[in-house]
């Protein structure tokens, strides 16, 4: 944590509470939803859960000044992300945020170069070999989930630059990329 | 818009593409399998250490043969991965990749049958030896007159690779005892 540079309102108590005075609060949140993106780019953090212990996320508790967010506040910056795009629920109970600091059509991008860098067009790959494979190790891919994997495909496919499919019943689901 | 190469050939999912899709499937699942083979292994083998230590021997035996019986599953799939990692992908390879596939399946059902009989599959002899070994080495350990052994001791004896004897008798496993072997020579 110690080389991402915290902005200066991270060490401001007020931050750690909403803030009554609704345009205050909006800028409050916006700062908020900045710091997150770029913290969770910073870290390669895919996915903020409201039940995450503050050791898995520690962003939300600043224990230099002894505050942290409430659920309610947290929740509500979350809300936030996936309003503004940035994030998606994963799941109707929306505890856990897929955060966007990379826009799925930028993740379809990035995958895309990784599979032409790797001379993988024209070829197929497992799922579980983009989600965890040798070849992804310490690429851009590395730790990406599953439902974000997903996502970036299918956008794939809508350009025509991949095609997802199924072999057997019990076969893992396949993709060919193309050029 | 992609659409418009909808009818590109070259964008087809073919026959060629679902077998090799297969042939990954299997040998994800067979290194899978492996992993946890390994874990049994290593845990068997701390339970039959534990076991001796406290004089159970009937226990032991049973946690020695079953860890030689995951000793041979585990020879088995290092040999199918090994296989399935060797097969050129090519289009003259297809069929070797469906027939190699269709091995690996056919593998997994056999496990599971040889889990589900007795101890057929397992050297009774090797594995009264590997009890004995045991019992000689705890004997060793309390001549040297070390404390009594803890928990925690034993597991970490368990940790170092077992003695070449051992090595020996799993390796002199009769043919006939292991499960039949579809690999091509």
């Amino acid at each position: 944590m110690a080389d991402f540079p915290m902005p200066v309102f991270y060490s401001y108590p007020p931050y750690f509470t909403l803030q009554p005075v609704k345009e205050t609060q909006r800028k409050q949140r916006e700062s908020w939803k900045d710091l997150i993106l770029s913290y969770c780019c910073h870290h390669r953090i895919f996915i903020v859960s409201l039940d995450a212990a503050a050791d898995e996320f520690p962003l939300f508790e600043n224990k230099a000044i002894q505050r942290k967010l409430s659920l309610e506040a947290r929740s509500l910056l979350l809300e936030d992300l996936a309003a503004s795009g940035r994030g998606r629920w994963l799941g109707p109970d929306r505890r856990r945020l897929l955060v966007l600091w990379r826009g799925v059509g930028e993740w379809a991008d990035v995958i895309h170069a990784w599979a032409r860098g790797n001379g993988l067009e024209d070829s197929v790959v497992s799922l579980e070999e983009l989600l965890g494979g040798e070849d992804v190790r310490g690429s851009e891919l590395a730790g990406m989930p599953r439902e974000l994997l997903s996502a970036a495909l299918r956008t794939l496919e809508e350009r025509g630059k991949a095609r997802v499919f199924r072999g057997d019943a019990n076969d893992d689901t396949g993709v060919k990329f193309f050029a | 818009m992609g659409n418009i190469f909808g009818g590109d050939k070259k964008r087809e999912i073919t026959d060629v593409d679902r077998a090799i899709l297969s042939l990954k499937t299997q040998r994800r699942k067979l290194d899978d399998q492996r992993k946890r083979t390994d874990t049994l292994i290593e845990r068997e083998a701390v339970v039959a250490r534990t076991l001796v230590a406290q004089g159970k021997r009937d226990r032991a035996l049973l946690a020695l043969r079953k860890k030689r019986l995951h000793g041979q599953q585990l020879e088995f799939l290092d040999k199918l991965v090994l296989n399935v990692e060797e097969t050129d992908v090519s289009l003259e390879d297809v069929e070797q990749l469906m027939s190699d596939t269709a091995e690996a399946k056919e593998y997994e059902t056999r496990v599971q049958s040889m889990f589900g009989e007795s101890w057929t599959g397992v050297d009774e002899e090797a594995a009264h030896a590997e009890l004995a070994e045991m019992e000689a080495q705890l004997l060793d350990e309390e001549v040297l007159d070390l404390p009594s052994v803890p928990q925690t001791k034993v597991a970490d004896a368990a940790a170092v690779p077992g003695p070449p004897a051992q090595v020996e008798a799993l390796a002199a496993t009769p043919r006939e005892d292991r499960p039949e072997e579809p690999l091509p020579a």
